[in-house]
This record gives C-alpha cells, structure tokens and sequence, in this order.
C-alpha cells in the first residue's frame, strides 16, 4: 500500500468537548475563531484559554457586534475584489506579523470559506512552520421541516417556505500570490467538491471554460444522509456539468483534509499522465461542501502548485462569491477534529 | 399542493432509484408498492410511505466498496502510520510501507456468524477492494489452532456491516473471543463495521470482549424512524403516531415475517411489539440484502404484502428479480 | 441506456467530438422555396420525370444558401461582432473553425493540417476572455492611466502567445519554410532590448510566454499585498502600439506556404471585459490599419447582452469611425423549414443507428389527451360542469343589476347546455360574457344561442373570435378540471425550442433521464415515447431554462417585468371573456422612457422576450408599424402560456413605463383596469365585486 506524505499529517478527534480542552487549556500562544451563533463554535471559545484570543467577524455573516463577548477582529474597508486578502493580510498584521513562532489554534468551524483559503495560503507565504486547526461537527443539524407532511396537518405551507432571496453570486479564482490565467486547453479540468448547494455549482461551472469536470464528494460523509443528498444536488447540476448516472465520482472523507487533498493530488497527478499536458492549461479546483475539505483542498495547492506550474499547467480555487451568506444553524457536539498543519512537512519527506 | 408534493417526492425517489440505487426500482414497483398503504386514508398513507422510501439509505456495490476502502484505510492503516510516526518520527515513506506491511502480516480479518451470511461477503469485497492477501482472512475459530502463524497473530478485526444493537456480535462472539485470549496472549481484538447504531456501539464497549469498536457511519436514534426525535417525522408527532399505530396494528399481520426475523425478548419470547428487528426501524438497505433491523414495509413480502426491496432470510432463497 | 444527448455545451466536447457531431444549417430563401416547389410539381405532373431532391438541394444551395462559414466569413477583412444567446451555438460554431478542430477536420478528410488551411484560406486563433479575469486590471487599486497600460500589454502579449503556440504545433506538423531573416527581424523591428534571446519563433514564444507569467504573478501578488505595485516589469516592445498585428503579420508573411492565409483572431467572451476594456478592443476594430487589412482580422463573439459600450478612445476626435457589423446568431436559425432540417439532422448524427427524419418525427407520440371524453366521464351532468357552476353562481351575485329572476337565470343555463360537447358550452358562455359586457340582455342572447345550436336562425357561432379561441377554452377546461396539461409532438417541441438548438438537445437529453424508470422506449418508430414523458422533459427544461436565465441576469427589475407581464398574459388565458388568440406578445404605441427601454433591452438580451422590429403585423390606428415583444417560447411552458404567437396586447408608453419602473400597487392598478375586460362584472360599476373563481395567481 503507497502511503503518500498526506498520510503523514497529524489528526486527532475527541468525542467529547471537555477531553479536548483540558488537552490544550493554555497550550497556545494565540486562539483565532470565527464567529457564528452555533455552540459548535461558541462553547469551545468560552473554554479553551489561551494567551490571545480573538474572533474574527465576517461582513458576509451581518453580525451585531456588540452583542459578543471577547475581543473580535473586523475589516470592512476592502476592495470586493481581492476582499479575502486584504482581510487576512490585515488580520495577520495585527495578531501574527513579528511573532512567527507563536503556537497558534485556529477554529475553521465558522469560517466562510474563501478566508479560510486565504489565511492557509498567507501562513505559507509567511513562512509559518506548524498550526493547529479544528472543525467541529455537531450533532444535530438544522432539519428542513418536512413540508410534504404540513399539508395533512392544514399548515399552511406557503408561509413556511421562506422566500427565495435571489443573491448575486461572483465568481472568481481566490487570490494566492500565485494565480496565472491562460487560454483554456482541450482537456482542462475542474474538480469540484460539490455540497447542498447547487446554484453555487452551477455558477462556477459556467463561468471558466473547462472541458472536463469531476466532482468531489465527501464520503463518508458526515452523516450517513448527507451522502445522497449531496447526491441529489449533484443530479441538479449535471447538465452543467455534463454527466451521468455511472459517472466515477471521487470520494474523500468529509472531515478528513489530508485524505482529501491525497485523493486530489492522486487523481490529478493520473489525469495529467493521461492526457497530452499540451491539452491540459488550467485546473479548477472549487470547493463547495465542508470546511475539513476546504482545508484539504488548501493543501493540495500549497504543496503541489508550483509542481504543476513548472510544467504550464495553472492551478485555480475558484469560488462563488457572495455578500451575504445564510448562517447555518445546529445544537450539540458530536466530534472535534484536531489537524496540525506542518508547512514544512514536503520538504522533509523522503521516499526513500 | 398535495400532487406537486407526491410529484417531487416520486420524482426524488427516481433519482435515488436512477443514480444510487443501481435502476432497481422502477415506476411500475412504486405504484405496486404503494397499494399496501390503503387501510383508512389512502392520501396521508400513501403520502408517508413515500415520504419514507425518498429517505431510505441504499447503498450499492460502489458505496460498499468505498467504505470498505475507508474502513481498511481510515480505521486501520491511520492508526498504524500514527503510532509509528509518534514512535520513531520518521520521514521516510518507505519506513512506513515496510511497518505496515510487517504489522499487517500479523493482522487477521474475521467474519461474524455463519460463513454463508453477509459477513462473509463483505470479507470478500474488503479483500478485493483493498487488495489484500487471502490468508489474511479466517473464520476467528481458526486461530484457535494451535500453530506458529496464529500465534504470532496480533491484531484480530472481526468485520460486519450492520449492528443493530449489538447483541449479536457479543452472543455470537463472547466465547470464542474469551477462547483465543487464553490462546494468544496479548492479541488486540477490534469489531469493524459500517454502520452501527448510537445503542449497539455503547453496548459493545461496554460489553468489554473487544479492544476497540470502530464503525463508518454511526445511526442515532434520528435514524428510527419513530423514536422521539426521529428525522423521517421532524415535528410531526400526531402523523409518526399515526403511522405507527398503522404499521403495528394492520399492516405487521401482512408481512407475515418468519420467526427468524423476530428478535426474542429476555424469556425467549417473540417481541411481538416490535417493528423490524429488535425494533432498531431503520431505513436502510445494502445490494445484497436488506437488513431485518430495517422497518419491515420495505422489505415484506407475502400473498397480503408487496416489497420494495427485497429481503434474502436466513431461511429461505428467494430468486433476486432479474432486471436487465 | 446511454444518453447521447448528454453532453449538450460545447464545453463537453472535444475536439474531436467537435468536428464528428458537427451539422451546418441550411437556410433556404423564401422565394427559392416556392420556386422550387412549383419545378418540382409542374415537372412531375407534366412529364413523370423524377427528379431527385439532391438535384434540387444542390441547386439551391448554389444559389442562396446560408450557412455557418457566412456567419463567420473567415476569409473577410472587416472585423464583424457576432452574438448569439446561451445555447444558440456560439461557442461551437467558434469551436469548429478554431485551428484545432480543423486538423482533426483535416484527419477525417486525409489531410494534412496545411491542405486544410489552404482549403479553408484562413488560420484562425481563438480566445477566450473569459479565462484571463480581465477585472484583476480595474479592481487592484491601481489607478486608470497605470493599469490600462498594463491591460493594453497583456492583451497583445497573449494575442501573440496564442498565434505563436499554434504556429509552432505547425511547425511540428511540418510547416517549415520560414524565412529566418524575416523572423530575426522581429526582434530589431519591435522588440525594445536588443540583446533579448527571440532570433527564433520558439526563441520569442519562450519570451512571450514568460513574460504573460511575469505579470500574473507581478499581479497575483500585488493583490496578495506581497508586494506594493508592479513597476518592475520593463515591457518587451511599446505596450501602446498593436505589437499583436506587427508581429503576427512578419512571422506569416515569413512562410511561402502560409503567406496567403487570413489570421483570424476570435475573441470570445465579449462580455467578461468591463467597459472601459472593451473601448480598448473597440479601438482596435474600428481603426483598421491598412497594411494589415489583407492578412489579419478581428472576430468579437459574445452573448447578446456582450456589448457594453460602443465608445473608442478616439471618440473625442472627430474621426469617421468604420461601422462595425454586428451579427445575430438567432437570426440565422429563423427560417422554420431549415430549422427543422437542421435539428433533424443533429439528431441523426448524435444517434448511433441509421433513422431516418419521419421516424424520428414518429417516435414522438402527439397529444391524445381525451380532454372532451374525461369530461363527459367525470360530469356527464352539464350543471355539475364547473364552468357552469362559475357562472350560476356569478349571475346570482349580479341578478340586480342584470335585471334578472331566479327563472331567468335558469332558463339562461339551460339554453347554454350542450352536454355531448363541453367545448360548444365554453363557446356558449363566453357569447354569454359578451353580452353582458355590452350590456346586451341575456336572456334573449341565451336564446339566440340556443336557437344557433339547433341550426334555428342566425349561426351566432360563426364567430372569427370564437375560432381564434379554441385553444383558449381547452387550456380552461384543463386547468378548470385539474387535469394534467400534456405538451407533446416533435412540431411542438421544435417551435418551443426555436432559434436555440440547445433546448431541443436539451429536452431530448431529459426524455432519456426517464426511460428507464418509467421502462419506455427513444427513437423507436414502433414504439413512441408517451406524452407523459415529454412533458415532463419540456417542463423540467422550461424550469432550468427560467432558473438559469434568472441567475445570469443580475438585475431585478428585468425579473420582475417579465414576471408581471408573464402573469398578466395568465390572467387573460383563464378569464372569462378572453379575446386574442394566443396573446403572448405585446407591442406599445408612443415613446417610453428610457430606463423603459433599458429594460426591455436587456430582457430580450438575457432571453426572457423575444423582439420583432416594426412588424407589419402589427399596425396601430394611423397604420404606423410597431414593435412586437414575446415571451421566448420555452418560457410559455412554465408560465403556463400559449406556445404559439396570436394576438399583441397594445399598451400605451405610460403602461410599459408602470410594467418596467413602477412599484406593485401601481401596477397591480394597471392590470386590474385592463383586467375588467375580461372578468365579470366588465363594467366599471362596482356591485358585489367578486375576485374571479380561480383568483389572482
């Protein structure tokens, strides 16, 4: 069996919230979470001391500020454009910047996900050697109400449906430092980690010219459900994304970064050896469905971009960008997954 | 309302049916099917029923084969490139394919039951998937033989795809377990499956045969489908009620289930009270049979009752429909 | 079963794939058609001779055919912009005349790539703008003057990497006679350091190439906030002058076997360049210069809605501007009879058995919904009909003001009966509605009716409205009923799908989605697919068409136009007295405000109308030709209308102001004004208002 340097990354889970916290109280330098309403994300911070502590609040998340406790972190005056850098850039000025020793936790549970890619790939570009990040999965997430059944009960089922706000959704490559655009090739390709949302896949999809596309699932997934519902959007989207019923989808767990980026890296690396790399200029990645898989992706790029960049072929994240983003809403914990990103760990593997 | 309702549920179900249930259930069998739902009110019957089967879980061969994959890797190899990692701290790849190779040569995989039951089958696809060597797999009372390859065995992994509640496992497995601790001193004794409920894996920990209980998907109790915080129903109490009364009152006398789909209470009894085995109500299904922990309006089938799915019982065979 | 419809964007194919499905469309000229029928039938009654329709194709296409290669005109120096809608085969048309895809072509033929160039007479290089994120430019805090230098470089830059690239995959093909004077001279002639290594064509694509990476990553990593600006790059030749043409013209010029060839560059995804990138591209194409006039020209290809300015930047002088001609792909598909051919013919070549076209036509079963029969069944008493039940229950409500008994109302329904035919009852009825709404009594008219149903007296039901309403009446009888709308017929689906072959692919592709399920069988003469199932195709690819347009355009106020006017067209199909046939088009007279026109504009662009201009269907008063507006026939599915073009609506200006600008209120005031035409009680004498039976939507 090939083990690949990804397998190498350390990740621990703990069942309970506690099991975790007496682990790390006060074992950081520096505790960064992003804020959401969830007790997924607002248990850990209230428990786990650290020297430094702060949230970072999102504009997309409407948040009212005043109404939370702790020190928290905004940056409002950016350019929609490359709002993500700018923000992280800011952020890591005031809490990192000078002290690039410091042992840092990051809670990725309420991050919006294109920051999340960002602050990965900024630490790298900063020469940050080791961080911790969690993702916590709750327990129970926030049911659909079964609207089919209202109608036997009299309820009226109009009321129910929220309205459909129709948000504007702008698409475009997460900024790097290290994005290159090109004329598309013959057999691009876009990988996608699809999740619940199929307009957002959708519009990714057709806003960059690649010929092939290969969704990502995660599975297992986090829920034994989750699986076919992902599925079931899956099938909203496949004539955008030119599929069908026996199509060889690429599954990955869905909290698992390392597996994930692995499957990526194993596929991508088979796909080019396939294919004439003439054809091949551009690859997508997008990534839709979990945080854990969003880090998987990050890890991907950082390792292996300029791999793939030495032989012409630019490796994009490609994201929805949105300005608003619907809080998702959940009770209890069911697990907290620990990843200890090392961005030194290439480097010292040997095959031999 | 209530037609485009039926509509998009029947339309979700041809979709699962279509993408993840391998084409076999086709309009014809939805309809046929739902003619069981007709004791008082054919519309609210009718409409849970399908409401049930666009949720029900079925995994196919692919789904099988991709979890077997991730139990070999997540649940086994993981651990093993952890331990040795935090041993030796070593960056060498192949330091780590020659460690597991070792630790693997020490490692069986075992069936649970009977060697013709679903165990068995998953063994083989384990197998197959993760291209292992056939010696590697035993039936556990194997290694109760005494000879220098059991004995240098280390790690014993019993393999199962479903455990309802756990009882199974320990009845079928307690004394043979406790006959090969004596046997081999030290060995590491895990339970793998793929889907175990929140109650089975508590009860096998708590049982104490094994060293550890791994599982891919665990099912909490929103998995039954009439438990109180049952994810089939969500907040609607009076139709789940409903529903049940239903099931155990006039449709169970239906399905007309053999004994061996029965789970017998503590004096040996049949739990006639049940619905489906150990009264576990899931809605789950796998290609190659349906669990009887799974409610049993998917799978009966008699004279007075149409299945959905079908059901292979321990007992009897039963010609698969062919399709193609 | 696999769908060989499946792949329906030309994204999805390769190639290969390009070149293999590829059919070109036909376009027969009106006045050729007649002629040739007229050839065609005089001969074969005169003289039996049988003359093959071959004969007749090749003549006519001789004379007027119209085709892809002449929308594209690859051998034409003038620069043309040409657009085209999402599915109306854009991107494959573009696909197909791309260099690539003619050396597959030239495969398939036994070719070698340069035969097929001097066959074709042009070397085209395609562009997609799209792939560059052409807004890293506007949007990095740079300011105007520094980074449009910065934009007019890069476009250049990549112009001559995607020249360069295919002209060395020629070189590799064989093409190898380039004058290596000429290419060295490349270098003294444009390029600003002498010492630069480019004495070759790979030497200067190496450069090229590595120089469009130095600004992605100069870029990339100013807007990482790695860097503070971009200053270090020192450009390889003037970043003002359209290097792109010099140098593409000396390396073609260079080569005895290429020298004739027009260099066509397509750039695609118009629409991703902001306004001021496009006057940069406006510039280009409407300056020509005339030294490269014969060798090189421009090929702009966008959505409808690509064109966001017309404006150079020499605007400000008074320079004549070359008109640029624009070209709509739509157009080119509007003949019905070539249309139908067309997509016959797609379907052949995507299907991997022999059809011929009327079997394809057959397998599609046409409507035989029993609509009248299931009536009849389910309500054999006329009185429980619930048209009739609408109506009692209306005269009652208005009995005062009509002037009539409980008996008259009585007498009234039973002459309106005809039981054996629900329809003739509708046709009743409405008589009815027009009565009362001229204030005619209804009693007498009732009898008339029922004197005309008995052949007694005036035939009062040899009314021209009545005719142009049939439609009308089964769709109420349908909804009236809730009973299940079927739309099928291969005819049907071609006129929903008109001027955008995707739609048909695309229902096609969905009809398949469902055979197996539903064990039902695609192409088969013998066996031809239910109603049923395209129905279902035709809503679900209405629905995704209406999600997708929706999504593309980000302006709500065109959304909430076209749902107004969708739902007003509804209201009139199930009111009570409707009077145009088929009313899915309007027309306005007067002038509208201008944000009016912006809206309309950009429904039409982003597909949700259709426009006819000056239409000598449509007349006003003083016989002025005016401007017809449609909902785009797919659309009609899903908003429940008409599929076929009959009556225009006409609004005044003021209305189509308060349809685009106005809120709801005021516009729910307009429609509820027109609306009193067609609902009881028609006059403006409020009594006893009662919504109608089936209420606002």
């Amino acid at each position: 069996m090939l083990i690949s340097p990804y397998h190498l990354f350390k990740y621990k889970s703990y069942r309970k919230i506690n099991d975790f916290i007496t682990e790390h109280q006060n074992q950081y330098d520096l505790f960064i979470s992003a804020f959401t309403y969830e007790e997924i994300v607002t248990t850990t911070f209230a428990n786990l001391n650290s020297n430094k502590k702060v949230w970072l609040i999102f504009p997309e998340y409407h948040i009212d500020i005043s109404k939370i406790d702790g020190k928290t972190f905004m940056c409002n005056e950016v350019n929609e454009n490359i709002k993500e850098s700018e923000y992280i850039c800011a952020m890591y000025n005031e809490y990192i910047k000078g002290n690039e020793n410091m042992k840092i936790c990051v809670d990725t549970t309420g991050f919006n996900k294109p920051y999340l890619v960002s602050l990965i790939i900024y630490l790298k570009i900063q020469g940050i050697k080791e961080i911790d990040f969690i993702y916590t999965e709750p327990k129970l997430y926030q049911e659909k109400d079964k609207t089919q059944f209202s109608t036997l009960e009299n309820i009226d089922a109009k009321k129910e449906k929220k309205k459909d706000v129709e948000m504007i959704i702008k698409p475009r490559d997460i900024e790097t430092g290290n994005n290159y655009y090109s004329n598309a090739g013959q057999n691009d390709l876009f990988i996608i980690n699809v999740g619940y949302d199929s307009k957002l896949v959708n519009s990714v999809i057709n806003n960059v010219t690649a010929r092939v596309k290969k969704p990502l699932l995660g599975f297992p997934s986090l829920q034994p459900i989750m699986y076919q519902e992902n599925v079931l959007n899956l099938i909203k989207s496949k004539s955008d994304l030119g599929i069908e019923e026996n199509e060889e989808l690429l599954y990955a767990p869905a909290n698992n970064p390392f597996i994930t980026a692995h499957v990526i890296s194993e596929y991508i690396e088979k796909y080019v050896k396939e294919n004439n790399k003439n054809t091949i200029k551009n690859i997508y990645l997008s990534p839709l469905a979990t945080k854990a898989q969003t880090i998987g992706m990050t890890l991907f790029y950082i390792f292996e971009q300029e791999k793939y960049e030495d032989i012409d072929i630019n490796i994009h994240i490609h994201y929805p960008f949105t300005d608003s983003y619907s809080a998702s809403s959940s009770e209890g914990i069911f697990r907290i997954n620990k990843y200890t990103i090392e961005f030194d760990l290439f480097d010292k593997i040997t095959k031999l | 309302m209530n037609s485009t309702n039926k509509e998009d549920i029947k339309k979700q179900i041809q979709n699962l049916s279509t993408w993840l249930w391998g084409h076999q259930v086709l309009s014809v069998d939805v309809n046929l099917w739902l003619k069981n739902f007709a004791i008082e009110d054919e519309e609210k019957e009718e409409l849970v029923a399908l409401t049930l089967l666009s949720e029900f879980m079925f995994f196919e061969q692919k789904e099988i084969r991709q979890m077997l994959k991730s139990l070999y890797k997540d649940k086994f190899i993981a651990p093993l490139v952890t331990k040795y990692r935090e041993q030796t701290g070593s960056y060498s790849l192949k330091d780590y394919e020659d460690f597991i190779k070792e630790q693997l040569s020490k490692t069986r995989f075992s069936n649970v039951g009977n060697p013709s039951e679903s165990s068995s089958m998953l063994l083989y696809y384990f197998r197959q998937r993760n291209n292992l060597d056939t010696e590697l797999f035993v039936n556990s009372c194997q290694l109760l033989t005494h000879n220098e390859k059991n004995m240098a065995v280390e790690h014993l992994i019993y393999l199962d795809d479903l455990s309802g509640s756990g009882s199974q496992a320990i009845k079928n497995l307690k004394i043979v377990i406790h006959d090969i601790r004596r046997k081999i001193k030290g060995i590491k004794i895990s339970y793998f499956m793929l889907f175990a409920t929140s109650q089975a894996l508590k009860n096998l920990n708590d049982s104490n045969i094994f060293d550890n209980v791994e599982t891919v998907f665990e099912l909490d109790e929103t998995y039954k489908i009439f438990s109180d915080t049952s994810r089939y129903f969500g907040k609607h109490e009076e139709i789940k009620k409903y529903f049940q009364e239903l099931c155990r009152k006039h449709y169970k006398p239906k399905w007309e289930l053999g004994e061996e789909d029965i789970s017998k209470n503590l004096d040996q009894t049949l739990n006639n009270e049940e619905c489906g085995f150990s009264d576990t109500q899931l809605g789950l299904g796998f290609f190659y049979n349906m669990p009887n922990n799974t409610l049993p309006i998917f799978w009966a089938d008699s004279d007075n009752w149409k299945s959905i799915f079908k059901r292979y019982s321990k007992q009897y065979a039963i010609l698969k429909k062919v399709k193609k | 079963m696999k769908n060989p419809f499946s792949n329906t964007k030309a994204v999805h194919l390769n190639n290969n794939e390009i070149v293999e499905y590829w059919v070109d469309i036909d376009s027969y000229k009106e006045p050729y058609d007649i002629l040739k029928n007229l050839l065609w039938s005089q001969t074969y009654k005169k003289s039996k001779i049988i003359l093959y329709q071959s004969h007749f194709n090749v003549f006519i296409n001789m004379q007027n055919n119209i085709n892809f290669l002449k929308v594209v005109e690859p051998t034409n120096s003038k620069p043309f912009i040409i657009l085209g809608g999402k599915g109306s085969g854009k991107t494959h048309i573009l696909r197909y005349f791309s260099y690539y895809s003619r050396k597959e072509l030239a495969k398939l033929d036994n070719l070698t790539i340069l035969q097929q160039l001097e066959k074709d007479g042009f070397f085209s290089v395609l562009l997609e703008l799209g792939n560059f994120a052409f807004e890293r430019f506007q949007n990095s805090n740079l300011e105007f003057n520094i980074w449009k230098e910065w934009f007019y470089y890069y476009l250049n830059i990549i112009l001559i990497e995607a020249f360069l690239e295919q002209v060395i995959d020629l070189q590799l093909e064989g093409v190898n006679d380039f004058d290596f004077e000429k290419i060295k001279k490349i270098k003294e002639d444009y390029f600003f350091d002498e010492d630069i290594d480019c004495d070759t064509i790979e030497k200067i694509y190496f450069q090229i190439k590595k120089e469009h990476k130095k600004i992605d990553k100069a870029f990339s990593r100013m807007r990482m906030g790695v860097i503070n600006n971009i200053d270090s790059i020192e450009p390889l030749f003037d970043t003002r002058e359209h290097r792109f043409r010099d140098i593409t013209y000396s390396i073609i010029k260079a080569s005895p076997s290429l020298c004739q060839l027009r260099v066509l560059f397509f750039l695609d995804q118009f629409e991703d360049l902001s306004d001021e990138q496009q006057k940069f591209i406006n510039t280009i194409i409407r300056h020509p210069n005339q030294k490269y006039n014969d060798t090189i020209s421009l090929r702009i290809m966008g959505r409808l809605y690509a064109i966001k300015t017309e404006e150079t930047f020499s605007d400000n002088e008074k320079i004549l501007r070359a008109e640029v001609t624009k070209k709509y792909l739509e157009s080119y598909m509007k003949n019905k009879k070539s249309y139908r051919d067309f997509i016959l013919r797609l379907i052949q070549k995507r299907l991997n058995k022999k059809i011929s076209a009327r079997d394809i036509v057959n397998s599609f079963t046409e409507n035989e919904d029993k609509v009248l029969d299931t009536i009849k069944t389910k309500y054999p008493k006329s009185m429980d009909r619930l048209y009739f039940i609408k109506l009692k229950k209306e005269l009652k409500e208005y009995q005062k003001s009509l002037l009539l008994s409980d008996k008259n109302i009585e007498i009234i329904l039973k002459n309106l009966e005809y039981e054996d035919d629900p329809i003739k009852e509708k046709e009743n009825i409405w008589l009815i509605y027009q009565a009362w709404s001229k204030n005619i009594s209804l009693l007498s008219r009732s009898n008339e009716i029922k004197n005309s149903l008995n052949s007694k007296g005036k035939d009062i039901h040899k009314n021209e409205t009545l005719k142009h309403l049939k439609d009308t009446f089964y769709f109420q009888l349908l909804k009236e009923h809730s009973l299940p709308i079927h739309y099928c017929g291969f005819d049907l689906i071609l006129q929903l799908s008109s001027e955008n072959p995707r739609n048909f692919m695309d229902i096609i592709s969905a009809m398949y989605d469902d055979i197996e399920y539903y064990e039902e069988k695609i192409f088969d003469a013998e066996k031809p697919i239910s109603c049923k199932l395209q129905s279902r195709a035709i809503e679900l690819v209405s629905d995704k068409f209406w999600d997708d347009a929706v999504i593309d355009l980000k302006d709500q106020n065109v959304i909430r136009m076209v749902k107004r006017l969708n739902s007003f067209f509804k209201l009139i199909r199930i009111s009570d007295k409707p009077t145009e046939k088929t009313l899915i088009s309007f027309s306005y007279k007067g002038k509208i405000k201008e944000e009016s026109q912006n809206i309309l504009k950009k429904a039409v662009e982003h597909l949700f109308l259709r426009y006819e201009k000056n239409s000598k269907k449509e007349k006003n008063k003083s016989g002025e030709m005016l401007d017809i507006y449609f909902t785009t026939p797919i659309l009609t599915i899903k908003w429940d209308l008409p599929t076929i073009r009959g009556g225009v609506f006409q609004f005044s200006a003021n209305d189509i102001d308060v349809l685009c600008l106005e809120d709801d209120k005021s516009w729910e005031k307009l429609r509820n004004k027109y609306m009193k035409r067609y609902n009881v009680p028609f006059q403006r004498v409020k009594k006893n208002e009662t919504p109608s039976l089936f209420g606002e939507l």
